[in-house]
């Protein structure tokens, strides 16, 4: 952890919001610009002072040739090269540097050349006026010289930025495998940089992986993880060289694209001294075409799942509609010939020949029965079952389940208690009838002949409770929780079942945001409760009053 | 099963893919009076109902050529005669579409004989709207569509006007499924047709007053998912 978090050693401004400004450097004060891609980059002060070193130097050495050449040219002759130095000097050193060199020049040149020698004073009034007119000159030519090559290089420097952005950027969306990508990613930036890099991925959840991508230069050390998730939480650089997580060994820019940190660009750069401005801000426009590339990566993996859930929801529908079709053809023709025999043998069939047609129209019943059931399955699990909501009446859906089961239910004692002002409820009438009647079948096959099954509907606190109350034989303790589970069978269920009726009954509730549960009842049985939310219908419709009949 | 024979045999078009299907439900038709044609698939359906106009077309919806449900609109661009399509269970929204692009009714396989033969015929005998003047009876009820006169039990009933015109509805169109949507638009206006909310208070509401127990309902048959049918007597 960082000891001084406080400390502003370099404020960066939020990349995600702006670009890294370059703040008010004079990059004419810089030597040779390709430092922007080479580094060390030598520090603004020392380069200062060593250009003035140059400058006194050249100077110097001018000084000194046209003490050799005095035999053979004048004064004049002197002047002219002590321009040339000064012009040539500012072609390579900044303004500073040629102003001193301009100045020191004209002193010497009145010093050592102009009488009277080895004072500073000047006797002719024509030697006085050449001496002002050769200062400014000096002066003047200098700085053109220094400004046309600070425009130069900062040209040169934006042509070389727009080349390593235009590379990196057709670089970038040559790769459509994302591995590649980030290899790439990792080349360019350690070789523009001078550095190790290693790219940082969100993980489940929002929170960063601690692991780099293995496309890395280098291994984050885990003392540098604190950092990062500063990065990824905050989406402002941290890490080496910045306010924040100073001590950490490497400098982690965030990677946002669309107000959203898609990953984390880790640094580690051999240089000593911090990022210079041009670095940050070729960084910085780096790390938003990455950004945007790793964005286009993911849009373009999401349409591509998309079209594939589209195609495989499109085989799951032909599947199922081939199978229901296929299955239930058969037992069709099944059913009907099994008809047809019972037609003509009504007369003349034996007993036994009846009983035969009566078992085959059974089993034909069940099996259908059975399909519809793992069909319904299916289609609940692939996510095929959206309710059709509309408004309806419970009573008409109570009444129509029991009717539909009557046949099963036909040696129970089944009572209908319904309140007389049901309101209508929204939900779809054919699921929620099958989840009844799945219950009330249900009821049919766990509990003896003779006893009672009671079904009712009531309202409670903004939900409609559909219960079906029977007294058999209840659900053992250790079974309750599995009760709607799919293929679960009671430890004593007589056979008949499936195990999948329950769980329909919960996949169709459930499809409709509701619930369903098991109890045991006091005094013996169990009572199964649908419990559906109401949503609000018109209010005019709520009531199927009696006052209108 | 087969008690009233037709004075005339009447043809039944047979559009179903399964060479099972297709035999069992000649023996079933032939049965009980009627002369059957037979197509494979759609498109020889379609050929067929043209060359031997029949009195009836009996069309599978999963057909492997083209969609049932194509064939049923290239048949309704030019004829009106009854269709009954068969389905599937738990493709109630098949049945629904069907029935909205001019399908008389539906049966669900599997189906009984006796169950098809009793919608074919009422396909057949009120495939054209019934005709106003005769008197609709149903067990305990009387409709009088002239003297616009209800009565259950040979008592009279007063019914608002909503209700008339649902019940009138339905007595048009006797043993007939109607959908939701077909109701509303009738009753309502082609504005209202996700006003289910008011056909199901209003079928309730009607359902008090004609049946013998409201919540058994004899003539107003619910039917799941797709809509109501008013019970007729064989």
């Amino acid at each position: 952890m960082d000891s001084e978090p406080l400390k502003p050693a370099m404020a960066l401004p939020p990349a995600s919001t702006a670009p890294l400004a370059i703040p008010d450097a004079e990059p004419e004060d810089a030597p040779a610009e390709r430092a922007i891609v080479s580094l060390p980059w030598p520090h603004k002060i020392s380069s200062l002072f060593r250009q003035s070193l140059v400058a006194v130097l050249v100077v110097t050495a001018t000084t000194l040739l046209g003490f050799v050449w005095q035999p053979l040219i004048n004064l004049h002759g002197i002047a002219m090269l002590y321009l040339l130095a000064v012009v040539v000097l500012g072609a390579f050193v900044g303004r500073g540097p040629t102003f001193l060199a301009a100045t020191l020049s004209a002193v010497l040149w009145d010093y050592f050349f102009i009488e009277p020698l080895h004072t500073f004073r000047i006797s002719h009034f024509d030697d006085l006026m050449l001496f002002g007119m050769y200062f400014v000159v000096a002066l003047v030519l200098g700085q053109l010289t220094a400004r046309i090559r600070a425009q130069e290089n900062t040209q040169r420097v934006g042509q070389e930025r727009a080349l390593v952005l235009y590379t990196l950027t057709r670089e970038l969306s040559e790769t459509s495998d994302f591995d590649r990508m980030l290899e790439k990613v990792a080349q360019r930036l350690g070789s523009l940089f001078d550095a190790e890099a290693a790219v940082l991925l969100p993980g489940a959840a929002g929170k960063p992986q601690r692991q780099p991508h293995p496309a890395g230069t280098f291994a984050v050390p885990d003392s540098d993880q604190p950092a990062i998730q500063s990065v990824f939480e905050r989406g402002e650089p941290a890490g080496r060289f910045c306010a924040r997580f100073r001590s950490a060994e490497a400098f982690y820019a965030p990677l946002a694209s669309g107000g959203r940190i898609v990953g984390v660009l880790g640094l580690r750069l051999r240089q000593t001294t911090p990022p210079t401005p041009h670095q940050r801000s070729l960084l910085d426009a780096c790390s938003q075409q990455i950004a945007m590339a790793f964005d286009q990566h993911r849009l373009r993996e999401l349409s591509e799942k998309a079209r594939l859930l589209a195609e495989s929801e499109r085989l799951s529908k032909t599947l199922l509609n081939s199978m229901s079709h296929e299955i239930r053809t058969p037992i069709a023709v099944i059913k009907n010939a099994a008809g047809h025999l019972a037609d003509f043998q009504q007369d003349d069939a034996t007993s036994d020949q009846r009983a035969m047609i009566a078992e085959i129209n059974e089993a034909t019943d069940r099996l259908d029965r059975l399909v519809g059931k793992v069909l319904d399955i299916t289609r609940l699990e692939t996510g095929r079952v959206i309710p059709r909501l509309t408004p309806c009446d419970v009573r008409d859906l109570v009444h129509l389940s029991v009717k539909e089961t009557r046949r099963e239910l036909a040696a129970h004692k089944v009572s209908v208690e319904l309140p007389p002002d049901l309101p209508l409820v929204t939900m779809d009438y054919v699921l929620m009838q099958q989840a009844l009647q799945n219950l009330l079948s249900n009821a049919a096959i766990h509990t003896p002949p003779g006893t009672e099954v009671k079904v009712g509907a009531a309202l409670d606190s903004g939900a409609l409770l559909l219960t079906v109350a029977d007294r058999g034989p209840g659900i053992p303790a250790d079974s309750l929780p599995r009760v709607f589970d799919k293929f679960y069978r009671g430890p004593n269920a007589p056979t008949g079942g499936t195990g999948l009726g329950l769980s329909l009954v919960r996949g169709f509730v459930e499809a409709h945001g509701g619930q369903v549960t098991a109890e045991n009842r006091p005094g013996g049985g169990a009572i199964f409760t649908i419990r559906l939310p109401l949503s609000p219908t018109p209010a005019t419709l709520n009531c199927l009053s009696k006052d209108h009949l | 099963m087969s008690t009233a024979i037709p004075a005339k045999k009447s043809t039944v078009l047979v559009i179903e893919d399964e060479v099972q299907m297709r035999r069992l439900l000649r023996v079933s038709l032939e049965r009980n009076g009627y002369e059957v044609r037979e197509a494979v698939n759609g498109k020889e359906g379609i050929g067929e109902a043209a060359r031997c106009q029949p009195d009836a077309v009996l069309l599978d919806l999963g057909l492997p050529d083209m969609e049932g449900l194509a064939v049923l609109k290239r048949l309704r661009e030019w004829t009106q005669v009854p269709v009954l399509v068969v389905s599937v269970r738990g493709h109630e929204d098949d049945k629904i579409i069907a029935l909205d692009n001019g399908a008389n009714d539906y049966v669900t396989k599997p189906f009984s004989t006796g169950e098809l033969l009793a919608r074919l015929r009422v396909a057949q005998r009120y495939g054209q709207p019934a005709e106003k003047n005769r008197p609709f009876e149903c067990g305990d009820l009387h409709v009088d569509l002239i003297s616009r006169a209800v009565k259950v039990r040979g008592k009279r009933v007063k019914l608002t006007a909503t209700e008339y015109s649902l019940l009138c509805l339905f007595v048009q169109h006797a043993g007939k499924v109607l959908t939701h949507s077909q109701i509303l638009r009738e009753i309502w206006g082609p504005d209202d047709t996700d006003k289910t909310g008011y056909l199901r208070v209003y079928m309730a509401y009607l359902r008090e007053k004609i049946e013998k127990n409201p919540a058994e309902p004899e003539l107003l048959i619910t039917e799941p998912g797709v809509g109501y049918r008013l019970a007729v007597q064989d």
